[in-house]
């Protein structure tokens, strides 16, 4: 039998009347030290990806979270019970650490759509003239007219990039954004933001949505900071498994 | 730390857009390529074979292709070297395309989530 682990918290989430875990198993919060591991028991090797358990999944590190601050573990976490003390001995440290930065915190999300402006379509793309060039020649001039088209897109997104992180930069304490030059949805982000500041972060990407109008934004949070917890990898250098 | 009522708990996440329609076709294109795993199941471990190596050709076949347009743009290259050249890449990504169609692979299917790097191609 092994542990399913949701996620590591810094003070007892208080879960007692909550619904079972995954496999309809009871939550256990396992306390060591400073340290609270929401954890169920699992009889399985692995946990089947389904809609059911990642919304389980999510519920209970919400739920945690409403309480107290919380490093959310990767969905399908599982670990003997002597590799959860080992794990809890050795990075405790790390997770006390990584908890302080985490807490008073929640994540927000933002993604961008554009409409390509400097698309391949319109950049130096041309076909050439197969009378005047062989067909391998016109190969690699086309290519290079890709590639140029896409080292256009990618001035672009970073430029984007950088004036979203600029309107932001006074009301979040961290950020991770991924931009994608070549896709229309060019731009994830991820903002930890302190709760108290959650009204000035969602005025200030109002003003910039409203600055650029051609940009589909989505927006979304308040949600528990998985992309800043960042114990997944510790989990999996720990264990050897991703 | 246990919140405080002074330190409002955490509301239900919201989602806005004016968008909707646009991100969750953009979303599911996204989805689609996750996860990066082998699943290893007799039915699909070859086309999750197929999609690695095949992955790991066109990662090269795009440095080689990069490689080929700098020394073309250097004028180190003769007429007849880029046009052999050309020809040589031309068929290396006829090949690769004959090869995805071959075991059910889009464009987008070839790549690897390297995480926090991003992606590989």
């Amino acid at each position: 039998m092994k542990f399913y682990l949701y996620c590591v918290t810094d003070a007892d989430p208080n879960l007692k009347d909550d619904p079972g875990g995954l496999a309809e198993q009871i939550v256990e919060v396992i306390n060591s030290k400073s340290l609270f591991v929401v954890a169920s028991k699992f009889d399985g090797e692995a946990v089947p990806v389904t809609r059911e358990n990642v919304l389980q999944h999510e519920a209970i590190v919400r739920k945690s979270f409403s309480n107290t601050t919380v490093l959310p573990f990767r969905f399908g976490s599982l670990v003997t019970e002597s590799g959860l003390e080992s794990y809890l001995k050795t990075r405790e440290h790390a997770l006390v650490e990584r908890l302080a930065q985490v807490s008073g915190c929640v994540e927000m999300s933002v993604k961008i759509i554009w409409q390509n402006s400097a698309g391949i379509e319109d950049s130096e793309v041309t076909v050439p003239d197969l009378e005047e060039v062989g067909a391998g020649t016109a190969f690699l001039m086309f290519k290079r007219g890709e590639l140029l088209g896409n080292y256009r897109l990618e001035q672009e997104a970073r430029e984007l990039e950088a004036w979203l992180a600029d309107g932001l930069k006074d009301v979040v304490r961290e950020e991770q954004i991924t931009i994608e030059p070549t896709q229309r949805l060019v731009l994830s982000a991820s903002y930890l933001v302190e709760r108290a500041r959650l009204t000035d972060y969602r005025r200030e990407l109002g003003r910039l949505q409203a600055e650029r109008t051609n940009l589909h934004f989505l927006s979304s949070g308040p949600w528990p900071p998985y992309t800043f917890a960042n114990i997944d990898l510790e989990f999996g250098a720990h264990f050897g498994v991703s | 730390m246990p919140l405080s009522p002074e330190n409002p708990q955490a509301a239900e996440p919201a989602i806005e857009t004016a968008y909707t329609e646009e991100f969750v076709e953009q979303l599911r294109c996204v989805a689609d390529t996750l996860p990066s795993r082998i699943n290893v199941d007799p039915q699909s471990v070859e086309q999750g074979l197929a999609k690695l190596v095949l992955t790991l050709i066109e990662f090269i076949r795009r440095l080689l292709e990069k490689q080929a347009i700098r020394r073309m743009e250097g004028g180190d290259l003769s007429p007849q070297q880029i046009e052999d050249l050309g020809l040589a890449l031309m068929k290396l990504e006829a090949k690769l395309n004959e090869l995805k169609t071959q075991f059910g692979l889009e464009d987008e299917d070839l790549n690897i989530d390297l995480g926090p790097v991003g992606r590989l191609i």
